[in-house]
């Protein structure tokens, strides 16, 4: 028997999440499906995190107009979903005549799409603003409203917010098959099959052969990888502005990014397609971004990076009549439409910043195809309350710390201070795996990298969910933390 | 305010020992605070012997050191508060105690840091490649072993060939597990000498030489890892389903940082151990923190 909704949502990455908070202001039956076990574990997960103010953008994309508006709206949007922000505002460097003229170009973008808050900051300032710069900075944009977050915290708290307001998501339900029905649609998933009147296909890898099977014209998404420095919160007071740098020789463009955690990240790179989408990181990329980082911020310690990751962005393109790929890049946002199946594609930089205002976006084109327009969700709440967090309560508030429950005084991870109590609370959230915990509490993200912690995570996950430890996994299923053969004895 | 004399953060063999020390000193109140749920700290995990031989003149395992250290604590009066984190220490010469027991602040007139040291992770090497499931620090995977009595996988490939590294490629080849090669960048493996006989000559333990892991391969578990020949630059696949790291210590010196930056110590905080420096043994980490007070 299959269950029917009015709209069904395909995939819980951050665009997914954000448009079933927007339908659920709505009296609809909305459900989300989810090949994984977790919410934001795709292409969410590896990115900048800045929400730019859009001055990148052609005036008149929608692009420009979602960027101006995300970036006025975001301290609001975080307040409702208590996510930590940044604000840190950005430069843009300019070291020579190819540099001048990408901030002139940025600057009359700014002007001619209304994007207050950005001007040019001559040498002096730039120093007076980054004294670690090295020298040969000539000017830069000044980008006064952009922000910082951990894009995986803004995408939970958007699927916690949408699943109070009456959003169902299915996880562990990949949707294999779509197929047209006399009024809607009948898509087949690993358990069973689900109705709906309109779909709604989120970006992802694998929504083009979705799209396909039903929609004109035809797409085709390609991975575009990158790479990722880490650093430790040690060098986070290095820099307070995000850098971002256009080389003058090639076109390759660094971007330092002191996090809401206090580390510094430095990205991406850009790189050919390897073949497959595995979020590798690579070698040459690596040495590069490392390169770079020393020529832009000589004070930067190389040893003092804790990590490196890949991410992979999806590159929407069309499919010519003969089948070979259309040319030209897509520029904007692609949003497809036909017959009741809708599709957001290929929604890289700025997405993240764009994601609420593309949830937006999706329900007003999807509820402009209903006969009627459905009724206000009376009791739609915007607001979110996040996890406790202890680390920042022992230094701000140390009596409303001693004044919490027993399991928030008990620290297991010791680099970030995560307490029992939060690690209690991801999971009575939805954490299932030990990087749900990750994102949820920022436990495993220190510089230990889970060298003390991870045993210990594990062992609650498995007490709590009432879970054999060898069934318990990184990011779901093939992704075994442990592999055992030795007999489970209790300490 | 619970006030001591003396706060030690750290029940492994660098506190037990200070504190007894402190005592000796004459130091009438002594707390010594452990996150772990007992003390001996990594010494507990250690269940192969070579311990005990400089100290106590008696070849021991881990566990049986720290035992020794336990009972020797044992009717001083020294309060060891174990499931313990300090987790703050502020100049005003307090610190934060969090634990199972609650949170409390507690006041000193002397510090002593004895919180040992950890593991270099492979995160921090600049290796490239997917982050699957499969790769633990070899401290990791005694902890799961020895302590806690689970298994962190089979077909193993150790980076690093250090001390930790050989004895745990041991312990895992005793529990039945196949140890594929230990990888080691230098023209001869790393630790003791008597560790080489004991571990790697003794269970034919295959050690590939001057080569590095340039990639890490797999999506969910880890399934290989490419190597690279650091004479000839050439690259070859190495299947696994499971890495662990043995390359190298540091000095978990955290809590001493968050306080005074690059401040100089001041006279009431000491550093133990491998918290000070990393040991070889853990019989001059004794030895030495008996004679902290000096």
């Amino acid at each position: 028997m299959s269950q029917s909704f009015d709209v069904l949502i395909i995939g819980a990455g951050i665009l997914g999440c954000f448009a079933a908070r927007a339908f659920s202001r709505y009296r609809l039956d909305v459900a989300v499906l989810e090949q994984r076990e977790d919410v934001c574990t795709g292409i969410t997960r590896a990115n900048t995190g800045i929400i730019y103010q859009g001055y990148d953008q052609h005036p008149g994309s929608m692009k420009a107009r979602m960027c101006r508006e995300a970036s006025a709206g975001f301290p609001v949007l975080c307040r409702e979903l208590d996510v930590p922000f940044r604000k840190t505002g950005l430069l843009m460097l300019s070291t020579g005549k190819r540099g001048d003229d990408v901030l002139e170009k940025k600057m009359r973008h700014s002007r001619e799409s209304g994007i207050p808050c950005v001007r040019i900051a001559e040498a002096d300032e730039v120093y007076r603003l980054e004294p670690r710069l090295a020298p040969g900075i000539r000017k830069a944009l000044y980008a006064m409203d952009t922000y910082v977050v951990n894009p995986w915290e803004l995408g939970i708290a958007a699927y916690e917010n949408a699943a109070a307001n009456g959003v169902r998501f299915f996880f562990r339900e990949k949707a294999v098959r779509i197929q047209k029905e006399n009024d809607g649609f009948l898509v087949t998933a690993d358990s069973g099959t689900f109705r709906a009147q309109r779909i709604l296909l989120t970006g992802g890898f694998g929504a083009d052969r979705l799209w396909n099977s039903v929609g004109r014209p035809q797409i085709r998404i390609v991975p575009k990888e990158a790479d990722y420095l880490v650093f430790d919160t040690a060098c986070g007071n290095l820099i307070s502005h995000i850098l971002s740098i256009e080389s003058e020789q090639e076109s390759s463009r660094l971007t330092l990014v002191p996090t809401v955690d206090g580390n510094i990240l430095a990205g991406p790179t850009r790189r050919p397609f390897s073949g497959r989408v595995d979020y590798a990181s690579a070698e040459q990329g690596l040495l590069k971004l490392a390169e770079q980082c020393r020529k832009l911020l000589p004070d930067l310690p190389m040893d003092r990076v804790i990590r490196n990751f890949g991410s992979a962005r999806p590159d929407p393109f069309l499919i010519g009549e003969d089948g070979s790929l259309a040319k030209r890049e897509i520029s904007d946002f692609l949003i497809l439409e036909e017959d009741g199946l809708f599709g957001l594609f290929g929604v890289k930089t700025p997405g993240l910043t764009c994601s609420k205002q593309l949830g937006e976006e999706m329900v007003r084109r999807i509820l402009g195809t209903l006969s009627k327009e459905p009724e206000k969700n009376a009791s739609f709440d915007p607001c979110r309350r996040g996890i406790l967090r202890v680390r920042d309560l022992i230094g701000r508030d140390p009596d409303a710390f001693f004044r919490l429950p027993k399991e928030y005084h008990e620290i297991i991870c010791r680099c970030r201070k995560v307490s029992r109590g939060e690690i209690l609370d991801a999971i009575r959230r939805g954490a299932t795996t030990v990087n749900g915990v990750k994102r949820r509490t920022g436990a495993l993200t220190g510089r230990c990298q889970g060298g003390y912690c991870e045993e210990q995570i594990l062992r609650i996950l498995c007490e709590t969910l009432g879970r054999d430890p060898y069934s318990i996994t990184k990011e779901g299923e093939g992704s075994p933390v442990l592999l055992g053969s030795l007999p489970v004895s209790g300490v | 305010m619970k006030h001591v004399e003396v706060l030690i953060a750290g029940a492994g063999a660098a506190g037990m020992a200070a504190a007894l020390a402190a005592k000796k000193k004459g130091f009438r109140s002594i707390l010594i605070a452990d996150r772990r749920n007992r003390p001996g700290g990594v010494l507990n995990q250690c269940t192969h012997t070579g311990f005990g031989l400089g100290y106590f003149g008696t070849d021991l395992t881990g566990r049986m050191y720290a035992e020794r250290f336990v009972q020797l604590l044992e009717g001083t009066g020294i309060d060891v508060f174990c499931g313990t984190t300090v987790a703050k220490l502020s100049r005003n010469r307090t610190a934060l105690l969090c634990g199972t027991s609650g949170a409390f602040p507690v006041s000193f007139d002397q510090f002593v840091l004895a919180t040992g040291c950890r593991e270099k992770t492979l995160y921090s090497q600049g290796i490239a490649g997917t982050r699957p499931a499969g790769i633990f620090t070899c401290g990791t995977a005694q902890k799961l072993m020895n302590e806690d009595g689970l298994d962190p996988g089979d077909d193993i490939v150790i980076l690093g060939t250090g001390d930790v590294g050989q004895i745990v490629a041991r312990d895992l080849i005793r529990a039945g597990k196949r140890v594929i090669a230990m990888i080691e960048k230098n023209p001869f493996p790393g630790g003791l000498r008597r560790n080489q006989e004991n571990c790697i000559r003794a269970y034919s333990i295959p050690v590939i030489l001057e080569t590095e892991i340039a990639r890490i391969s797999g999506e969910g578990r880890i399934d290989g890892v490419w190597l690279r020949d650091l004479r000839t630059g050439g690259e070859r696949f190495l299947a696994c389903r499971t890495l662990l790291t043995a390359i190298g210590l540091i000095p978990e010196t955290e809590l001493e940082k968050e306080c005074f930056q690059e401040d100089p110590r001041p006279d009431w905080f000491r550093a133990a151990g491998n918290a000070d420096y990393v040991h070889d043994i853990v019989d001059s980490v004794t030895m030495e923190s008996l004679k902290i007070w000096d």
